[in-house]
């Protein structure tokens, strides 16, 4: 029994007759097939060197031990230093009397193996066997990542107000130290009135980076209200116009005039655009174009092949927009893509970013029942792309299966 | 008449030292007020019903007794209910406190680090306020 998308399996054999039978027993299972003649087709259809995949092309392997030229046990040998079996798992096809091959090839990290001639009933028991493992190994995986942000985001809420009250207090003495000098010092030189301005600054600062973080503690409730998305972005951008005049950047705005009124918290996703404008500001130090689009999709007619997790989200939308927010700056390095959202995560130099951004525009966005992702541009530069309900979040008690994928 | 007569006079409740010296050097430095401090919440009642202050300035977070406890037993204080009271928080911004004037069951509130001249204002206002 297959679920879901069919799995996709890249069958490697040098024989032709061979790849024949086994592509048909397999499409005619319901697997998506992909053969290669040899080794070095193999490696071609993974794209090991491809950098910017970070999830293989496909479910599972069956590779052929034998072959001239690249053989199995190098393909196994050279996907293992990018996949690990539980990511990738690979059935190793070997002639009967090879149980040193064998050996060799589990040691090297084969999941499991099958003897030529090949058994096909057997064959697709195995498959079946590693997808189910595969895709079981995903879920845990995805499980555990949520439940560790989840302990994360709770203890940085329960930190985050005691640390404001500890913090706070010394300020407020600074504060009024301050307040006294400009008080009493009223005829001051220009040094001093100097010093007391950088001082007010650093306590406004510091006032800053614990505002977010009490933000971030308490992002739980929404004012919703149906309001006009295209005037919160006109709102929104004298906020960070010194960062895009300072840059030189050329602002576009593709605001398309038909576009329904959505139902957000105002102030919040306010805060998310001028998140996520500031970071593309500060992505492009030496400026360029910075476009911030809005359009309308039908949740009903996306893709369902692509990215299942969003598509389970948006896919439940009565209506859908799309924000995009897409820079020509330096992009995202692919190390980062997996931390961006994390709290206290941060690639500006110290003192320039709190690492709060992006995980308070995140926790703000799931809130509205939204989905909200970064990417790299084809060209250059990054993209954010925000996917919201026109209605807004759904009722915790309201189904969420009221537009069931079709 | 003594001079302390014009002068508004406010009673400071904070548990840090730190902070009641701050705002007493402050407040009396702009000449208008007379303040009075106490670092032990437990003694607010005692001392207002000794100095009777025009304002009380609170501190919400508190170790023994909150900023709550004490404007309930403030409020159960017949010469002291008439009293209003500003509670100063570090778990809420400026921005959401605004200048003050967002009141928690009928009193005024303000976001620490406060600046002294949100705080004079606010005061001249209840002063204001309540003498009208």
């Amino acid at each position: 029994m297959i679920s879901e998308q069919p799995a996709k399996v890249l069958m490697v054999d040098d024989y032709h007759l061979n790849r024949l039978i086994l592509e048909r027993s397999l499409k005619r299972a319901g697997y998506e097939v992909t053969s290669a003649r040899d080794g070095a087709e193999a490696l071609e259809f993974l794209k090991l060197t491809d950098e910017k995949s970070s999830r293989p092309s496909f479910d599972v392997i069956v590779l052929d031990i034998m072959m001239p030229g690249i053989d199995g046990t190098e393909v196994l040998e050279r996907t293992r230093k990018k996949y690990p079996p539980e990511i990738l798992p690979i059935i190793m096809a070997t002639a009967k009397d090879e149980s040193d091959d064998v050996v060799h090839a589990l040691s090297l990290g084969a999941n499991d193996y099958i003897t030529k001639p090949i058994d096909i009933p057997v064959l697709l028991a195995r498959i079946e066997v590693h997808v189910t493992l595969r895709r079981t190994h995903l879920a845990l995986q995805i499980a555990q990542a949520t439940l560790v942000e989840a302990a994360k985001m709770e203890s940085i809420g329960r930190m985050a107000a005691g640390v404001a009250h500890e913090v706070k207090n010394p300020l407020y003495v600074l504060q009024m130290g301050v307040d006294f000098f400009e008080m009493t010092l009223s005829e001051s030189d220009a040094a001093t009135q100097k010093t007391l301005h950088n001082m007010q600054n650093a306590i406004d600062r510091a006032d800053t980076i614990i505002r977010s973080m009490v933000d971030f503690s308490r992002t739980e409730e929404l004012k919703l209200v149906k309001s006009d998305l295209h005037e919160l972005i006109h709102q929104s951008i004298p906020l960070v116009q010194h960062e895009i005049r300072a840059r030189q950047i050329t602002l576009e705005l593709e605001l398309p005039e038909n576009m329904p009124r959505v139902t957000i918290d105002k102030t919040k996703i306010q805060q998310v655009l001028i998140n996520l404008l500031a970071n593309a500001c500060h992505a492009m130090e030496d400026g360029g174009t910075l476009r911030v689009r809005t359009s309308h999709f039908d949740p009903a007619a996306l893709d369902k092949e692509e990215r299942s997790h969003q598509i389970q989200v948006i896919r439940n939308f009565r209506q859908g927009l799309l924000l995009e927010v897409i820079d020509e700056g330096t992009g995202i390095p692919e190390e980062h893509m997996m931390k961006l959202f994390d709290a206290f995560f941060t690639s500006k130099p110290a003192g320039l970013g709190t690492g709060l951004g992006l995980a308070v525009t995140k926790t703000i966005i799931d809130l509205h029942g939204g989905f909200i992702e970064l990417l790299n541009n084809e060209d250059r530069g990054a993209s954010a792309r925000i996917y919201l309900d026109v209605e807004g979040p759904r009722e915790s008690g309201e189904s969420q299966q009221a537009n069931p994928p079709t | 008449m003594p001079e302390t007569e014009n002068k508004t006079r406010i009673l400071l409740v904070d548990d840090e030292k730190n902070i009641t010296d701050s705002l007493t050097v402050n407040l009396e430095a702009t000449g208008r007020f007379v303040v009075k401090a106490t670092n032990d919440p437990l003694k607010t009642v005692e001392t207002a019903l000794a100095f009777e202050p025009d304002v009380i300035l609170l501190d919400v977070v508190m170790p023994k007794m909150d900023g709550g406890d004490v404007q309930r037993a403030v409020r159960a204080e017949s010469r002291l209910k008439q009293i209003p009271i500003i509670l100063v928080t570090a778990l809420l911004s400026n921005e959401e406190v605004g200048d003050g004037s967002r009141e928690a069951g009928g009193d005024y509130m303000l976001a620490k680090p406060v600046r002294l001249p949100v705080l004079v204002k606010l005061i001249d206002r209840l002063v204001t306020e309540g003498a009208s």
